[in-house]
């Protein structure tokens, strides 16, 4: 309601992209497995849709991730779908109604044992996923000091050099002349190092 | 002398042959049971029951985390989805709005009789907004999608 005419809303054509076409269960068996595949796609939008937080301009990075998740699942189909499939029905059978990995201990290292075989995709350890990944791109940070991640916000920190310590002061005897006043303003450099 | 012929018969209390048993006067204390037994099988299943308890406490945080674990390298895709379809839903609003107030004098689509909702920048959000999504939908697509929000990924 609040898009005029004037608000660049990408077009139907820019928007066309195929769905991962795969129930919830098989997302959640395939979970790992699929970021550890799509990494670098993942790693990209989400860092995107944080800094930009416009859905808009990373409508590309999101293209890419759906087209890597249909190709780790069309993989997955190719080699080891018996396996997969055997662990997503136990997934959607297990009790209370939730997709608890610990209802289907067996079905899961026997996929993952078929990933590492046949797909050379190695499972990370359990604690993975929770940690905080970097990410390097080549998509420059955004300027907008509107926006949260913007240079504006959080511009870069100066690069300073440690003061020197007290055992430093026998070995250069420069340094004792910054620490003339004694410890008081350490960060204080009165030293001609050199000519 | 007169009408004592019969002699009444009766029969006498006596105290048994050979005398009463004799009273129990001496103090008998109660039975008692040892208590160690009880107190050692506590404390044991106490100092057990700890440990059972710390690595069963491991074990449901280790499948807790694991299922949140999964929830986030999914979360990449179905974003993704839900921002094309977000995107979609927008321009079939706005192409909508125009075509409804085509005729409405003064209209222009998006504000308020030409007024704008934000004056000085333009803001495009993140997240989309009830009346952005559902603002020109029949009522009962808002309370048929509730029942997709349920599912759980």
């Amino acid at each position: 309601m609040s898009f005029t005419k004037d608000t660049k809303l990408p077009s139907y054509e820019d928007l066309e992209c195929p769905v991962v076409n795969v129930s919830s269960p098989a997302l959640r068996a395939g979970s790992f497995h699929l970021a550890k595949y799509c990494d670098l796609q993942f790693k990209e939008f989400m860092l995107c849709r944080q800094e930009e937080q416009d859905p808009r301009k990373c409508v590309k990075e999101g293209k890419d991730v759906s087209l890597c998740a249909i190709d780790f699942f069309r993989k997955v189909r190719d080699t080891c779908n018996d396996t997969f499939t055997t662990l997503w029905t136990c997934l959607d059978n297990a009790s209370e109604g939730e997709m608890g990995f610990h209802y289907c201990k067996k079905e899961q290292h026997a996929f993952e044992q078929c990933a590492k075989d046949k797909m050379n995709l190695e499972r990370p350890e359990p604690g993975y996923f929770s940690m905080v990944r970097m990410h390097d791109t080549k998509r420059p940070v955004p300027s907008d000091p509107f926006r949260a991640g913007s240079l504006e916000r959080h511009p870069p920190k100066l690069d300073l050099p440690n003061p020197p310590t007290l055992s430093q002061a026998n070995e250069y005897p420069e340094a004792r002349i910054g620490m003339k006043f004694g410890s008081r303003k350490p960060w204080v450099f009165e030293a001609k190092l050199w000519d | 002398m007169t009408g004592f012929s019969k002699v009444a018969v009766y029969r006498q209390e006596l105290p048994p042959r050979g005398g009463f048993t004799p009273i129990p006067w001496t103090r008998v204390p109660s039975r008692r049971i040892p208590l160690w037994p009880f107190v050692s099988l506590w404390l044991a299943s106490n100092i057990f029951g700890y440990f059972y308890h710390l690595s069963e406490k491991r074990e449901y945080w280790k499948n807790e985390m694991e299922m949140d674990e999964s929830r986030s390298c999914i979360e990449p895709v179905l974003l993704a989805e839900q921002d094309r379809i977000t995107l979609r839903q927008y321009r079939a609003n706005r192409d909508e709005e125009a075509k409804l107030m085509s005729d409405v004098p003064g209209w222009e689509v998006g504000t308020w009789f030409g007024s704008k909702i934000f004056k000085s920048r333009t803001y495009f959000p993140d997240r989309p907004h009830v009346l952005d999504y559902y603002g020109l939908a029949r009522p009962s697509s808002q309370r048929l999608d509730i029942n997709a929000g349920q599912w759980q990924i």
